[in-house]
């Protein structure tokens, strides 16, 4: 493609296109930068991580932060840097987890409302009834069933994203759907699910993908809460929701140990929030002229 | 038509197609019908063209629709080929597309926009093997010279052509396949003047290098004067006056045609105020009037129009007329008759 | 109402005289003339027609009249609009508001979205009336029931109380025009008001329109791409081609002896109802967009007649007969049918 300049508002677009439009921002552009150091550090973690996070050392319990421990070490002698790093991953994991699912369930449910009418009215109250309920009452019922841990975590958060989704699918596939270039792919004779697939979704992808990396920040909290309450991911393995709550009884002697991942998980949604809305702008077509 | 010996194209018969509007709330309340289709029956020869016209609303694209399918009819029959379109199952109907094609109003909506022009028009063929991946480029390259475009445009996208152009691109789709028949759904009603009349001419070369039939859905009467060997008005989901295009244009019969046809505006300043203007506006579709539905609207209206609806009356072979009284009403009010010398002398510049 | 006969231009001082008017487009470092010194009169009862395809720029050229162009990426470049001799170039926006709707007003294409939904009809001509008089309410809503009853809306004291979406595209388009005409404007500019409506329903509007304009005597503006509608409407037409004009003539003249290859080719490719041939005649190609558009005279790639010197040299706007203006070096060769 050679002009940009007139491609359909809709379409992706380079990410060169992307990166010039946030560079104009300088709040987005704090927020970029400090997404980008939070995902590096994440990713980073085994290299980067001064201390193995699951070292105990008795000896050096409850440290405020120094030069040997630049965050200081929690109830057990742990580096609270180092735990961060590997919790920062599990708890960034955690949300893109959930994205992923519940963003592919919640597609297929929105598509399929909005290409079979019959099946519309079902799985759109469906998806109502499921938006009712709390996320973190999901993740009671499913830490109950199948027991708390990463897993729990996953499934609770998928599902409370899944009916979200599946609205904003449905509405994009039927502004696709009442366009012709659809009827024209029935008229050739294409099955329904190729013309699911080649023609409906493409054209509905970045409406949901803008929605995700708003749903995104919402998710990681969500999350994050859940390890707090105890449902989620299990010590010693460490998220930063479990962190902080296993700082909480120290809260008035060592509050760095709750305070650290607690302000990490803050940093975390906060950049991606702005992030997020920051992308809406530049992609959602109707923000635009 | 009917007199011809060999079997239509495509056959039409007493196509019926209603909307439910509104939805069955939880306390009741009312599902009302909508009467877009109400019995139309028709026939396409080979190579020929019957247009279907009308203003918004009569149903003239719903019929477009529910001849392909893209539509479920309520009731009635569709053949094409000798085959039974309507009774089809869903895998024997997308085998039948092959034959069956369709043209849309917008070129704008009716690409899809992350296809190129070959990849677009290499579909249909790929998907009904006329063509192996290896001589599809080929194909599409003849397509494209066919339509008048030239062969270093296949890779554009379809946001980089004109309306002009899109719609050669939708053309040539619809006829990757070589089908039978093609319903054109109001095809140059989008494009500017100049460039409608590029793609009116490109439509008649086409059928007469290729004998597809076209079904051509317009509400412009001038477009269909070019390129219709019959026609068929429309109003309210009924055929109204149905015949060969001389039929239609030099003895229109039905009150409504007439109206129509003295309602286009000529490019003539000496035409002027001639028309008939008909009163009131297209009735809601969800209560048409009962007897004959033009009767609202309708100068000569009496007593029996109001009650009981018209059926085609044979005014000749190949022309129909559902007015009660067309005998009596000649086939050009007064005024018009005076206005048939006028359009003789069109301005000189017209034969240039 | 027998004016279509008299197609001498009166004497008298033009209500409106837009002079060597130009506005250019900005798209990205390129500025680009989309109205290119375009200049024409309309008079007192007259009616102009400005006739053209999609991207002539006759939607722009209204749009500027009423210092209405979207700025950016738009702007007035220069020329003067002279409205019963004032200038309106150097008017402020808020000196625009007093005449816009009062001394000029225009009717849209769309009769859909042109009406704001959530108020009756009544309080939108109401509000159109009391903007520029010092009505009472109670003079207002009789006036806004006169106004309706004017272009020909039945039961007007109960329409009055309707909401738009309870009415008809016709009808809305006749709301639409009550509103222009709410203040006796001098000037009513309509951009293809009747494109959006079916052809009976434009008759009624066309109809409406010729007597309200015998009744009042506002000049109207007529822009449209439908040279039947121009026919039967206009005075006097300006044809114009990738932002200029390209002929200019009453609208006999202009019918009876169209002279620009492109006027010619326009009615030579107009799907008419009446008539003989059996093929249309279309015109090679199509319009150039603003920012490519050739040397010399516009329409040369498309033009039967182009030579070296329509490739170089752009031609003037000449008067070749008594009135009917020409921008063609070929006008002997294209009068000749």
């Amino acid at each position: 493609m050679t002009s940009h300049a007139s491609t359909p508002a809709a379409d992706a677009r380079p990410a060169r296109y992307l990166l010039a439009a946030l560079g104009r921002d300088p709040v987005s552009c704090i927020a970029l930068a400090m997404l980008t150091t939070l995902f590096l550090c994440a990713a980073l973690a085994p290299w980067l991580a001064p201390y193995d996070p699951l070292q105990i050392n008795m000896s050096r319990v409850l440290q405020s932060p120094s030069l040997d421990h630049v965050f200081g070490t929690d109830g057990q002698g742990r580096d609270i840097f180092s735990r961060s790093m590997f919790g920062l991953r599990v708890t960034i994991m955690l949300g893109f987890a959930a994205i992923f699912v519940g963003g592919t369930i919640g597609t297929l449910v929105g598509l399929l409302a909005a290409f079979y009418p019959r099946t519309d009215t079902l799985l759109m109250r469906l998806m109502d009834i499921i938006l009712s309920f709390p996320a973190i009452l999901f993740g009671l019922a499913v830490a109950a069933i199948i027991g708390s841990g990463t897993t729990a975590v996953i499934i609770a958060l998928s599902v409370s994203t899944t009916p979200l989704v599946a609205r904003i699918a449905r509405g994009a596939a039927l502004m696709v759907l009442a366009q012709d270039y659809v009827s024209s792919g029935r008229a050739i004779g294409l099955h329904d699910w190729t013309l699911l697939r080649r023609y409906v979704l493409p054209n509905c992808v970045s409406t949901i993908v803008v929605f995700l990396t708003l749903r995104l920040g919402q998710a990681i909290l969500l999350g994050a809460s859940l390890s707090f309450l105890g449902l989620g991911t299990q010590p010693p393995t460490p998220e930063l929701g479990t962190m902080a709550a296993q700082g909480i009884g120290f809260f008035f002697f060592a509050p760095h140990v709750t305070l650290i991942p607690s302000v990490t998980i803050f940093l975390l949604v906060l950049s991606m929030n702005i992030l997020g809305d920051s992308l809406r702008d530049i992609l959602d077509p109707r923000l635009r002229s | 038509m009917t007199e011809r010996n060999e079997t239509p194209v495509l056959e039409v018969e007493n196509l019926t197609k209603h909307f439910a509007v509104g939805s069955r709330g939880l306390f009741g309340g009312g599902k009302q019908t909508v009467k877009a289709l109400d019995g139309v029956s028709f026939t396409v020869g080979k190579g020929k063209t019957i247009a279907i016209v009308g203003e918004s609303g009569c149903g003239k694209s719903t019929l477009g629709r529910t001849l392909l399918r893209l539509e479920q009819p309520t009731s009635g029959k569709v053949r094409l080929d000798g085959i039974d379109v309507t009774a089809a199952s869903a895998s024997a109907l997308r085998a039948m597309r092959r034959k069956m094609q369709i043209v849309f109003q917008d070129p704008f909506s009716s690409l899809h926009p992350k296809m190129t022009a070959a990849q677009l028009v290499a579909e249909p063929m790929l998907l009904h093997k006329v063509a192996t991946k290896k001589d599809a480029r080929a194909r599409v390259a003849a397509l494209f010279d066919l339509v008048g475009l030239a062969p270093y445009q296949m890779d554009r996208y379809p946001h980089q052509f004109s309306g002009g152009q899109r719609q050669r691109i939708a053309i040539a789709r619809a006829l990757a396949v070589e089908p039978s028949l093609i319903v054109c759904d109001e095809p140059v009603s989008a494009l500017d003047v100049s460039i409608q009349a590029q793609i009116i001419n490109l439509l008649t070369d086409l059928q007469a290098k290729l004998g597809v039939s076209y079904v051509f859905i317009s509400h412009d009467l001038g477009v269909v004067r070019y390129i219709s060997d019959e026609i068929a008005v429309m109003y309210l989901g009924r055929v109204v006056e149905q015949g060969t295009k001389r039929e239609l244009f030099s003895s229109p019969r039905h009150p409504y045609t007439q109206a129509l046809l003295s309602a286009v505006p000529r490019p003539d300043p000496s035409y002027r105020s001639q028309r008939i203007v008909l009163k009131g506006d297209l009735p809601n579709p969800l209560s048409p009037p009962p007897g004959c539905r033009f009767s609202s609207r309708c100068g000569h209206a009496r007593d029996i129009c109001r009650r009981q609806e018209p059926q085609l009356d044979a005014a000749s072979p190949s022309h129909r007329v559902a007015c009660h009284f067309w005998k009596d009403l000649g086939s050009l009010p007064g005024r018009d008759a005076a206005r048939a010398d006028t359009a003789a002398t069109l301005p000189a510049s017209h034969n240039a | 109402m027998n004016d279509d006969t008299n197609t001498a231009v009166p004497n008298a001082r033009p209500v409106l005289d837009v002079r060597d008017f130009s506005v250019d487009l900005t798209a990205g470092k390129t500025i680009s003339p989309i109205v290119d010194k375009v200049s024409f009169e309309v008079h007192e009862g007259r009616t102009l027609g400005i006739v053209g395809e999609s991207g002539c720029g006759k939607s722009m050229l209204s749009l500027g009249i009423m210092k209405l162009v979207p700025s950016p990426p738009a702007r007035i470049a220069g020329g003067q609009v002279l409205l019963d001799g004032t200038d309106l170039v150097p008017y402020s926006n808020g000196q625009m508001q007093e005449i816009r709707g009062n001394r000029i007003s225009m009717i849209f294409q769309e009769p859909m979205t042109s009406l704001n939904p959530v108020y009756t009809v009544g309080y939108q001509i109401i509000e159109a009336l009391r903007a520029h008089s010092s009505m009472t309410s109670a003079q207002a809503r009789s006036r806004a029931i006169d106004l309706l009853r004017q272009v020909g809306i039945s039961n007007p004291e109960k329409r009055v109380d309707e909401y738009p979406h309870r009415l008809s595209g016709g009808m809305r388009q006749r709301i639409v025009i009550a509103i222009a005409l709410a203040c006796n404007p001098r000037v009513l500019i309509a951009d293809e008001p009747t494109t959006a409506l079916d052809v009976t329903i434009q008759a009624q509007i066309l109809d409406l329109m010729r007597s309200l304009k015998s009744e009042s005597g506002t000049a109207i503006i007529l822009i449209s791409h439908d040279l039947g509608v121009i026919a039967e409407m206009a005075d006097d037409v300006v044809v114009m081609y990738a932002g200029r004009i390209i002929e200019q003539a009453p609208v006999h003249s202009l019918f009876a002896a169209p002279s620009h290859p492109y006027t010619q080719g326009l009615l030579a490719s107009i799907p008419t109802v009446d008539g003989d041939q059996e093929r249309l005649q279309p015109i090679p190609g199509t319009v150039p967009p603003p920012h490519d558009r050739p040397d010399g005279c516009a329409f040369n790639p498309r033009c039967r007649f182009s030579d070296a010197k329509c490739r170089t040299e752009r031609p003037p706007l000449e008067e070749k007969i008594s009135g009917h203006k020409v921008a063609c070096w070929h006008t002997d060769l294209g009068a000749q049918p």
